[in-house]
């Protein structure tokens, strides 16, 4: 069907309206002003997509206490290949939450429901089909305590490819051990010790051996919830080392009170508050630059 | 901006703004002094601005550490970080600009005998010099008051100065191809309005510095890019 002149010219007029409307960054650069998005604005600033994404969220919510308290609403957000992408935020603001929907780790808790589709390279994990056990395995996880097995050093690492059957024999497992524990950076301090507890090494090395348990099951993304907030700053330097290390293999989402940390083993930051995905961008930006309020509130140190 | 939450953060950048406040005026002192100087041919007050560019030094030192432990003790972000950074500049913009009315004092003290012949020069570095203390003035103003829109008309206000010393330039050659008696002093004013033209060029990356604390850029001369 033939449109009338007027039709165009409205449609036209339309098109150029939208082209009118200008970016935070564009407003920048046409008025020499810096305009904040507004502290009430609660819309994702900044790309939430990425080209060819590992996982890809959206329109996630999740709800505690069989619906009765929401504590994330509404979030979209792709995590890319082979990058490390760091959430913070203030506590409460739903980070750890959405960390814990990437591996399904919110199913054990009762009442919690997660809505929305979380799809990893192309497959919604929440669908009936999915085994969890073999997800969590390709979303390993590392938490804020060290959380060794209370069994050797040796087992710790072996026991999850044995259970997941990537291992038939002895030589086999003695290999993905020192694999394991080479990838992790701890061969060398344990290598004369494998067969002692796990739990009596310091908490830098029991870090990195839960690293190395993760990676030992040979998973695809590791999620990381503070993985430095119990170490002191040497264990930490040699952890975000590892993370520079490991993101030539993996992808990596990091959950981290630090913005220091943020700023330095991230490519991309999303930032979240009470529930929101307020901004998300390049790294370098998000400390430099952020384009909404309350992220600069936040990474300041200001009361919002 | 809103309050940090650790109240000494924001004592700590006032106490910077209250460093570059006190270097502004000293700068602005030297010039108004280093022009009076040069108007009245007096030596000794000539000197004078040269003694306070040794105060203005230790000012911009001062200011130095202090921005340095900040960046050490608060590891700023976002604005924080690029108004610290900008603050660092804009003291090391000031300092070069003292520099900058010292020499001219110096000259003044080295001028002498010629400034009859050579009165409508010495009237357009009067001139250069009343826009550049402006300037002076209105750019630590306008870093103050992160006044990011007069920073940029003081940006432009550059370009009148750089007319008024091309203009100086051919002035003061024609003086000295028709008396080469007066090439000695000639050269001298040369030398004092490319000083002036020289401030005017480090109050240029003051506004700029504003600029940036505001958008995170680099400003290029116009707005339209």
């Amino acid at each position: 069907m033939q449109m009338t002149a007027a039709e165009q010219t409205a449609e036209q007029a339309e098109a150029d309206m939208k082209q009118e409307e200008a970016t935070p960054e564009e407003t920048v650069k046409k008025s020499g002003k810096r305009k904040l998005v507004a502290r009430e604005e609660r819309a994702t600033v900044g790309e939430m997509a990425v080209e060819n994404p590992r996982m890809s969220c959206r329109n996630v919510d999740v709800y505690y206490n069989f619906g009765e308290k929401k504590a994330i609403n509404n979030i979209s957000l792709d995590i890319g290949r082979n990058e490390v992408i760091a959430m913070i935020g203030p506590s409460g603001c739903g980070k750890s939450t959405f960390l814990r929907c990437l591996n399904r780790m919110n199913d054990t808790i009762e009442g919690c429901q997660v809505k929305g589709e979380i799809s990893m390279d192309g497959k919604n994990i929440y669908d009936k089909d999915v085994d969890v056990v073999p997800l969590r395995a390709q979303v390993g996880m590392v938490f804020q305590k060290p959380n060794p097995f209370p069994k050797s050093i040796y087992e710790n690492i072996a026991y999850g490819p044995k259970i997941h059957g990537l291992v038939q024999n002895r030589d086999e497992t003695d290999e993905l051990v020192e694999n394991s524990l080479k990838r992790a950076g701890l061969w060398n301090e344990v290598k004369d010790r494998l067969d002692q507890p796990g739990t009596g090494l310091s908490g830098g090395q029991q870090q990195r051996l839960c690293i190395a348990r993760t990676i030992a099951v040979n998973p695809e993304i590791i999620l990381m919830d503070e993985p430095c907030s119990a170490l002191d700053p040497i264990a930490t330097a040699i952890i975000e080392d590892l993370i520079d290390e490991l993101k030539q293999e993996y992808t990596i989402a990091i959950v981290t009170h630090s913005m220091q940390q943020a700023s330095r083993v991230s490519q991309r930051t999303a930032y979240f508050h009470l529930g929101d995905l307020i901004e998300i961008g390049p790294t370098d930006q998000i400390f430099l630059n952020p384009l909404h309020q309350l992220t600069e509130d936040y990474i300041t140190g200001r009361f919002g | 901006m809103e309050a940090h939450i650790v109240k000494s953060y924001d004592d700590e950048i006032n106490q910077l703004n209250t460093q570059i406040s006190a270097m502004g005026a000293s700068c602005e002192w030297q010039l108004a002094k280093a022009l009076k100087a040069l108007e009245n041919m007096d030596v000794r007050l000539a000197e004078e601005v040269i003694k306070e560019d040794v105060n203005l030094n230790a000012l911009y030192k001062e200011l130095e550490e202090n921005a340095v432990m900040l960046l050490a003790k608060r590891t700023p972000l976002a604005a924080d970080l690029r108004y610290i950074l900008a603050a660092m500049r804009t003291g090391s913009e000031l300092e070069r600009i003292g520099d900058y009315a010292a020499n001219i004092a110096r000259r003044v003290t080295e001028l002498g005998g010629c400034e009859l012949t050579l009165e409508a020069p010495i009237a357009l570095i009067q001139e250069i010099g009343v826009l550049a203390r402006r300037m002076i003035t209105d750019v630590v103003d306008a870093f103050l008051k992160q006044n990011v829109e007069s920073a940029l008309e003081i940006w432009h206000r550059d370009d009148v100065i750089d007319r008024k010393f091309a203009r100086l330039m051919t002035d003061l050659r024609a003086s000295m191809n028709e008396d080469t008696s007066v090439v000695d002093c000639g050269t001298l004013l040369i030398f004092m309005g490319r000083c002036l033209e020289r401030i005017g060029d480090h109050i240029t990356n003051i506004a700029e510095g504003i600029y940036y604390i505001e958008t995170g850029e680099t400003y290029i001369g116009t707005l339209e890019t």
